[in-house]
């Protein structure tokens, strides 16, 4: 057994080229970027050449979890996965992360990670059991549905087994193909289903029955009892007749409950549903729902949307998100962005190609149509083979005027482009359009700069948290303020931190509990850090990534803005506010200088890495030329 | 005993509603045994001046448990699925957490949102504790009653674990330190069992059946 706390300090290393497996040891490396999506970044670094695109078989998945997954850390469970994203468009590095039980079973198997790189000859799946780890066959596997694949795996290696999966989708390379774990624990957004289709690998079955040390196991419990929401002692609502939101939902007539989606969680955020009749694969007649799933049958979500709703009623909508998960499909793609935008382009009669005639017309209020438009998408038909690329790549090829560009006149209250991408080849997010579309100005200016540094939509584990008085600062001077960098760079360290660590998107960071993290690391790993300290590993993970783009990208300031500004100049939903450009470039100005990274390049300086302790790394950009040696400001700051 | 299951529940499984598997020759024994004394527990009486130490050994039925850890809504939903119940078990009992070093852990089938509590049911006729041939390994705790294994005398021979009456044996092996492990009622714990108190849902509870 390690004689780390929280760790096992081992990674298995996996080529499917040569049907290779090895442990190697990597208990400095998850000292320094804790593990995670930190220890995805710097395995991203180290690994894979800068040139590599996420079909080539040089990329590599990642597939890594923290030192408190697997203990009683609270919404602990959760498994980050990393490499070059089909999804990002352009191709880039990005990450993902899931729940489930899968991270847990990781850990207990004696991994803190598994880099897998190559391409399998034929269909294969990865079966680790307690530490030793077999390529296997996956003949019978491949073509079958990711449920389907993981009830098989189940039968064949025990109940207790966990797997992480790709369905058809992911088997045709679709770049917006998930990898799947238990029902609707999706690592959903980057295509690393696809990734993983490319690699003819079909899935990753684990058992682990180890266990993880625990520094202080004592002081766990008591933060975990801190922590804890209050528990609810109403037995009506804590069993089978909890109602959403404590309202009747009248059209949902089967059993429900809420429930957690991830191990060691507290939360019970989900909707779980059974005996809903199905047609597409009777005998699977349960189901969760969480984050985008109850989109699917048109509730309204609180914090509203940006596009026409339809309503199929519940069968329906499980019918389609169940189906989703079986063919491995994301569903915040085809939900937040791909058939809001097919709706609206046939209604204002744009879908003139031919392909579109396979799902014309375009009628997501009818689950025959989800029927055929899923699995046109899935098995490539029609126009399917284009939007298996994903809603940017299919605009962009078909012409961004009229795909993207044209006016939707339809119940919005502000006229709109028909495209909900918002930036790097993904659907909106927190940004008061699209979906979520009830988030007013300024708040949007925060997730605007949140999502110029990043690779995806980067509001999957930065929900911005910030404290009143912290808000109240910014919503004073939005634009020439420094609070608002502040909440940015606070909000995206510990968004690294919480993806290391690793606990859940939704429930932290805890602007008011906002040692829980230092504490809960401490107890886990006997490694006593400050709040402080803490803070700035997630910052090294932070510029980690950073060096990562402009090294691999030419990441730069003016790409950035090019990238965010045209969704950001669309009026919003709530107010027909748009972005002023040129104020935020001084809020720009302002994060890149509190960052420490150079203001007119956008990248950091050398005095910036090295006091995050990665010397190697400037050196390397150094080497390419790609430095800068000091924070220049010649532009015209605020006074 | 404890609740029934609603009627459009009637076909799934319960795991506070355990069923035995087939009775064991040695347990049909006991239990005529046991019946032919008139249902008193005397059956150590039969043994009358043996050595204390044989105890266990003998038919002599032990005291009963003050309970055993169940779920609180006969309604299986009322389990989030978190498994925090096991792993808060391993960690108050000092031991690395994993699936194999709880005495309390889920069976899990996601496909049919069925989560089922897999714990000791504290049997009166406790075949485990019967089971056990190593000197003082498997005892009687005196507060709670619960059928306790002293992992510093277990040999880790998994005897208990066959001898379990439940299909899904209760007992099981930690695999690092090679002993047997099963729910001790938290004994000695003075906010009672850890499961009970930090379950997220407040779905379990200690109940005393009959």
């Amino acid at each position: 057994m390690s004689d780390l706390c929280g760790w096992t300090g081992k990674m298995l290393k996996v080529d499917l080229s040569r049907g290779k497996t090895q442990t190697v040891d990597i208990g400095d490396l998850v000292k320094k970027f804790i593990g995670g999506k930190g220890l995805n970044h710097r395995l991203a670094w180290d690994l894979i050449p800068p040139d590599v695109g996420p079909f080539d078989a040089r990329n590599y998945l990642f597939i890594s979890v923290g030192p408190l997954t697997g203990t009683p850390a609270p919404t602990s469970g959760r498994t980050e996965i990393g490499g070059i994203a089909a999804q990002s468009y352009p191709s880039m590095y990005a990450h993902s992360g899931v729940g489930g039980w899968f991270g847990a079973a990781l850990k207990y198997a004696g991994y803190d990670s598994i880099a897998i790189t190559g391409k399998s000859a034929s269909p294969v799946y990865l079966w680790i059991n307690d530490g030793q780890a077999e390529i296997r066959d996956a003949g019978r596997l491949w073509g079958r549905g990711a449920y389907d694949t993981q009830i098989l795996l189940k039968k064949r290696h025990g109940q207790e087994a966990r797997a992480l999966v790709i369905g058809p989708a992911g088997e045709n390379c679709s770049r917006i193909a998930v990898l799947l774990s238990d029902t609707e624990n999706a690592a959903g957004q980057g295509g690393y289903g696809g990734v993983a289709g490319s690699k003819n690998l079909k899935a990753i079955c684990i058992k682990g029955t180890g266990a993880v040390q625990i520094a202080h196991p004592r002081e766990l419990l008591r933060l975990r009892s801190d922590l804890a929401p209050t528990a609810e002692k109403n037995p009506v609502k804590r069993g089978g007749k909890w109602i959403y939101d404590d309202q009747p939902v009248e059209n949902v007539l089967y059993p429900r409950n809420r429930t957690a989606c991830t191990h060691a969680c507290d939360r019970s955020c989900w909707f779980e549903f059974r005996d809903v009749p199905r047609k597409t694969r009777p005998g699977l007649h349960s189901g969760r729902w969480g984050c985008i799933g109850p989109y699917a049958i048109g509730w309204q979500h609180p914090f509203g949307c940006d596009w026409p709703l339809w309503w199929q009623g519940f069968e329906g909508g499980f019918e389609t998100t169940e189906m989703m998960n079986q063919y491995g499909l994301n569903e915040w793609e085809v939900l937040g962005g791909m058939v809001p935008w097919l709706v609206m382009g046939d209604r204002e009669g744009v879908l003139t190609d031919k392909r579109f005639d396979i799902i014309k017309p375009v009628l997501p209020d009818k689950p025959a149509w989800w029927i055929n438009f899923l699995e046109v998408v899935t098995y490539r038909r029609g126009i399917g083979d284009l939007l298996a690329e994903g809603v940017s790549r299919t605009i962009a090829a078909l012409g961004t005027q009229q795909y993207g560009e044209t006016l939707y006149r339809g119940e919005r209250r502000v006229q709109t482009q028909i495209s909900l991408q918002e930036a790097w080849g993904y659907a909106g997010h927190w940004s008061g359009r699209g979906i979520h579309a009830a988030r007013k100005f300024p708040h949007w200016l925060l997730e605007a700069m949140t999502w110029m540094t990043a690779t995806r939509d980067p509001l999957d584990d930065t929900h911005i948290q910030a404290k009143d008085e912290w808000m109240q600062a910014f919503e004073k001077s939005p634009y020439k303020g420094t609070k608002g960098a502040e909440i940015v760079i606070w909000n995206e360290n510990r968004s690294e931190l919480k993806s290391s660590l690793t606990l859940c998107d939704w429930s932290f960071p805890m602007p008011d509990r906002s040692d829980a993290e230092s504490r809960l690391f401490a107890a886990v790993t006997g490694i006593a850090m400050t709040e402080n300290e803490l803070d700035r590993v997630g910052e090294r993970c932070k510029n980690m990534q950073r060096a990562l783009l402009v090294r691999n990208y030419d990441r730069n300031r003016e790409r950035e803005l090019q990238e965010i500004m045209p969704w950001f100049s669309r009026p919003d939903a709530t107010q027909g506010i748009a972005i002023d450009p040129t104020k935020f470039n001084i809020m720009v100005d302002t994060y890149y200088k509190q960052r420490g990274w150079n203001q007119q390049t956008g990248r950091p300086i050398r005095a910036t890495l090295e006091r995050l302790d990665l010397k190697d790394v400037a050196d390397t950009l150094a080497d390419a030329g790609k430095l800068p040696d000091k924070i220049t400001d010649d532009r015209q700051q605020d006074a | 005993m404890a609740q029934q299951p609603k009627e459009c529940d009637k076909n799934r499984r319960f795991s506070h509603l355990p069923l035995p598997r087939l009775v064991s020759r040695r347990h049909f024994l006991k239990e005529t045994l046991i019946g032919a004394a008139g249902g008193m527990l005397i059956a150590g009486g039969l043994h009358a001046g043996a050595d204390p130490d044989e105890r266990h050994k003998g038919n002599q039925m032990p005291k009963s448990a003050k309970g055993h850890i169940a779920r609180v809504s006969a309604d299986e939903s009322a389990c989030a699925s978190c498994g925090m119940c096991a792993l808060v078990c391993a960690a108050v009992h000092g031991h690395a957490v994993g699936p194999s070093t709880a005495g309390i852990w889920l069976d899990r089938d996601p496909f049919a949102c069925e989560y089922l509590s897999i714990v000791c049911h504290q049997c009166d006729a406790p075949e485990c504790f019967f089971a056990c041939e190593t000197e003082g390994a498997f005892y009687i705790e005196e507060t709670t009653g619960a059928r306790a294994i002293d992992s510093e005398k277990c040999i880790g021979c998994g005897d208990c674990m066959e001898a379990c009456v439940f299909e899904t044996s209760r007992i099981q092996m930690d695999k690092d330190r090679e002993v047997a492990l099963k729910c001790d009622l938290c004994a000695g714990r003075p906010e009672g069992p850890a499961c009970v108190q930090y379950c997220p849902r407040q779905a379990l509870q200690l109940i005393k059946e009959g």
